[in-house]
């Protein structure tokens, strides 16, 4: 075991006993779960072990240059399980497609969000798709100009340019739906119709401020010496910049520090035993003073910010239709709920699942 | 210890949302989360999902605003639309059935609508920033529109009545009037009877042995004006020449469809002349647009107009297009926010504010001579913040549902606390108070439900079937893939929801 240089040393009891517990969420961010529908076209993209995942090629990550940062090694992309790419038919000039989200923890606060898409727009051979004038545009801002077209473009590929970075989010959008939206612009040539947007890889990366993680461990008279053990299956322990313990405040004193209602104490673990993704172990440091034994204690998590990503579990995205709006009826013993679809002519219907049931206990 | 030894722990019954601070404080009988559930009896089960209501080619889409409309053979729906920038009402029949646009206004992005006699009145308004604070109020330059329910365009309420010309007035047949100087005019009646301002008015000196009669009377194209009346004074001693200085009658027998210009031979003592005309002298020809609609008393009631947003232009009993503009309508002190709109309930007319409520009282005199109770200061409600209740378009019995700032509430001439939302009290609080005009509450006591739409376009669902009170109440809240912006209650309880275009800005 390394003992740093600095921070807290103490000669602990030869019989200072071991507690452990389980990591547990007091906010359980859920399973990512996107529904693209793009036209008339939907595809579940569910974020679990079951799809293979797309790996990102060290080629294919952002240049470090510029406004972005590039992405660690161990995230990965989400992938469509049994087809490369989600291909969609347009009109050509002008055609917004609109990926609509929401549904993030309640009290989240967006500071930023990154996007990648990777396709391209495909036609017939021997074809020009656009004449001039293309852009490719994120919220109505251009993010790239590929005007003048190169001559004789079969495939018109967009791979390496379509990232932007939205950020800003003001409090109001975080009730308005808000999400990505892409717009291909141009003139088209005359002979062509209907070209094809093709995504290969849709990724979306951003940061939301969230609050403290709790932890209340098993043993109430855990005191200075003892080692605190923390685990998660799920590795997530490594969002996590500090953690401070804190002591249940019996009846009668008053809250000292009082961060979290019911609890006094807020003091930094200075350095850990062990610290992985998985794993956390660190020595209970002295109270300072403050009233310890006999009683409950949390260890709580703090981080600025947690870092999602397609496949990491988070709160639920929600994706919404291009144009589902219309008049509806709420329909007794109807099992899916049915949309107009107004990307066809004429409109036709849609039937989705009823997105996510579900309820949360306080049941552990 | 042994698992023998373990008593038992029964999960249950769950009594629906709670969402207030930690959700480590959520009772255990309750959800830290859930959405898109609903409850049957003790248990819990996914919602019933939405299905199409027009079975048409080309159905509306863009909805952004639903309401019950009941005729005089159907319960149907009136819808408002965008259309780039243009508000257009339909008149939604049926699924097969739709008629309109029966009403095109440019910046119309919201409409208040009662229904009175099987007709819609219809009047437009819009959201108007002052300072950080959304305000509704009626659209500049608009007015109140009748519409009959049979397809045919909405048209301008009220009327402007005769093109004001003499009449030409001689003594007819023999007959018999009192003899004397008398001031005639006529009066237009349109077809959803308004009676217009008295117009031609006219001195003659009546003799006792003849009848009178009349020619020159104005006639109109317009073909919603479907009879002219004739009115006369009493018999004037000293005529000081104000024509609209003494109390006109309806002539008995003196009237004639539109079209016809002379009525000959009528005779009539003074005090054959009981039907009062003289109400109509200074009612409006065209009543300005407000923000909200109600019936009072058999009363139309239309507040907050563009000028003037702290006033409520009330009609003649029985006339929903008469209003006078002398002394139909009240005054709520102004504190530069706008009346959001009115409830009749157990025979007071309750005025909300956004964070506001008074009251006025008919005593059947003239509504400026109403006195005005303060309700409370400091709790209001939005434009469409009163529930309407099973397809009636009106309140409860005995309470109403209000929205406040709060959370809902029971009223019942007071507000009733703790608000019914209480358990989800942080759900409300999240909500964006400049988007409350959003908010639309349907009771629904056959399934004892409450469905409110909220400001973020889901909408919140309570179940009352254990007690209307907020112990009882079971909040749960829908989700769809689609952005929810109002919602209806048609045939007693099948729910309507309208759902706009989600990306209007993308």
């Amino acid at each position: 075991m390394a003992i740093p240089s600095t921070g807290l040393f103490r000669i602990y009891p030869a019989n200072a006993q071991i507690v452990s517990g389980n990591f547990a969420l007091s906010s359980a961010p859920k399973v990512v779960t996107t529904d693209v529908a793009i036209g008339n076209y939907l595809r579940s993209q569910i974020s679990n072990p079951a799809i293979s995942p797309c790996a990102l090629d060290a080629q294919e990550v952002p240049a470090a240059s510029g406004v972005f940062v590039p992405l660690p090694a161990t995230y990965e992309l989400l992938c469509s399980p049994d087809t490369t790419a989600i291909v969609f038919d347009t009109t050509g000039v002008n055609e917004t497609i609109a990926f609509l989200s929401r549904d993030f923890p309640t009290g989240c606060t967006m500071n930023q969000m990154r996007v990648w898409i990777k396709g391209s727009i495909v036609s017939g051979p021997s074809r020009n798709i656009f004449t001039s004038n293309v852009k490719l545009k994120f919220f109505g801002s251009t993010v790239k100009d590929y005007t003048p077209v190169p001559a004789a473009t079969v495939g018109f590929l967009f791979s390496d340019q379509i990232i932007t970075f939205l950020t800003n989010w003001s409090p109001i959008q975080t009730f308005k739906p808000f999400g990505i939206s892409f717009t291909i612009s141009g003139t088209l040539s005359a002979l062509l119709s209907h070209p094809q947007v093709r995504i290969d890889q849709f990724y979306v990366e951003g940061v939301y401020n969230t609050g403290n993680f709790e932890f209340t461990l098993d043993t109430p008279n855990a005191g200075p010496g003892d080692v605190v053990q923390i685990t998660d299956a799920q590795g997530r322990l490594d969002t996590f910049q500090d953690f401070y313990v804190y002591w249940d405040t019996l009846e009668g004193e008053e809250d000292i520090n009082s961060e979290i209602p019911g609890f006094t104490g807020g003091i930094i673990i200075p350095w850990f035993i062990t610290r992985t993704d998985n794993v956390i172990r660190f020595v209970l440091p002295p109270n300072q003073g403050l009233p310890y034994g006999g009683r409950r204690l949390m260890i709580a998590g703090a981080t600025d910010g947690i870092v999602f990503v397609g496949q990491i579990p988070i709160a639920n995205i929600n994706v919404l239709l291009a144009d589902g709006s219309g008049v509806y009826q709420l329909t007794k013993d109807k099992r899916n709920d049915t949309y107009y679809d107004r990307s066809t002519t004429p409109t036709s219907e849609i039937d989705l699942k009823i997105p996510d049931p579900r309820f949360r206990t306080g049941y552990f | 210890m042994k698992v023998r030894d373990h008593n038992p722990l029964e999960l249950g019954p769950f009594n629906g949302l709670w969402q207030r601070g930690d959700p480590d404080n959520t009772p255990l009988d309750h959800f830290q989360d859930c959405q898109n559930i609903i409850p049957i009896g003790y248990d819990w089960i996914t919602r019933p999902a939405i299905g199409l209501s027009q079975d048409v080619t080309a159905p509306i889409g863009d909805i952004k605003r639903i309401y019950n409309y009941p005729t005089q053979t159907a319960n149907t729906q009136l819808i408002l639309i965008d259309d780039a920038g243009t508000g257009k009402i339909y008149h939604l029949v049926n699924s097969t059935t739709i008629y309109g646009p029966i009403l095109s206004i440019v910046g119309m992005t919201d409409f208040a609508f009662v229904p009175y006699a099987g007709r819609a009145y219809i009047t437009p308004f819009g959201t108007f920033q002052t300072g950080d604070i959304n305000q509704q109020k009626g659209l500049d330059n608009e007015f109140l529109y009748v519409y009959l329910g049979a397809g045919a365009a909405a048209r301008k309420a009220a009327g402007v009545g005769p093109t004001d010309t003499g009449l030409t007035i001689a003594n007819g047949a023999a007959g018999h009037t009192d003899a004397g100087f008398k001031l005639f005019g006529t009066v237009f009646e349109y077809n959803t009877g308004y009676l217009s301002p008295v117009k031609q008015i006219t001195g003659f000196s009546t003799s006792a042995l003849n009848s009178v009669s009349f020619s020159a009377l104005q006639t109109t194209g317009d073909a919603n004006v479907v009879t002219v009346h004739l009115v006369s004074t009493i018999t004037i001693p000293a005529y000081d020449g104000n024509t609209t200085g003494y109390q006109f009658f309806f002539i008995p027998g003196g009237s004639v469809a539109n079209g016809t210009l002379v009525k000959n031979n009528l005779s009539f003592f003074d005090q054959d002349l009981v039907e009062d005309a003289s109400h109509l002298l200074d009612n409006y020809t065209e009543i300005p647009a407000g923000c909200s609609l109600s019936i009072y008393h058999n009363r139309l009631v239309l507040t907050t107009t563009f000028d003037d947003i702290s006033i409520c232009l009330i009609s003649a009993e029985g006339e929903p297009e008469a209003i006078n503009q002398i002394d139909g309508l009240v005054i709520v002190p102004p504190d530069g926010n706008p009346i959001t709109c009115t409830q009749e309930l157990r025979d007071i007319l309750y005025v909300g504010k956004r964070s506001r409520a008074v009251s006025f009282n008919d005593n059947g005199d003239v509504p400026s001579s109403w006195p005005m109770t303060v309700i409370d200061n400091g709790l209001g409600w939005p434009v469409h913040g009163i529930a309407t209740v099973l397809d009636s378009g009106a309140a409860s019995v005995d309470y109403l549902l209000v929205a406040t700032y709060q959370g809902i509430l029971a009223f019942n001439g007071k507000f009733i606390s703790p608000e019914l939302t209480y358990k989800v009290s942080e759900l409300w609080s999240q909500q964006d108070r400049n988007q409350f005009r959003k908010i639309q509450i349907v009771n629904a006591p056959i399934q004892q439900h409450i469905y409110c739409v909220l400001p973020d376009a889901r909408l919140l669902v309570g179940d009352y079937s254990n007690g209307l009170e907020w112990k009882k109440i079971r909040w749960t809240p829908y989700n769809f893939d689609v952005l929810v912006n109002s919602v209806a209650i048609v045939n007693i309880d099948d729910i309507i929801i309208g759902a706009d275009n989600p990306n209007p800005d993308i």
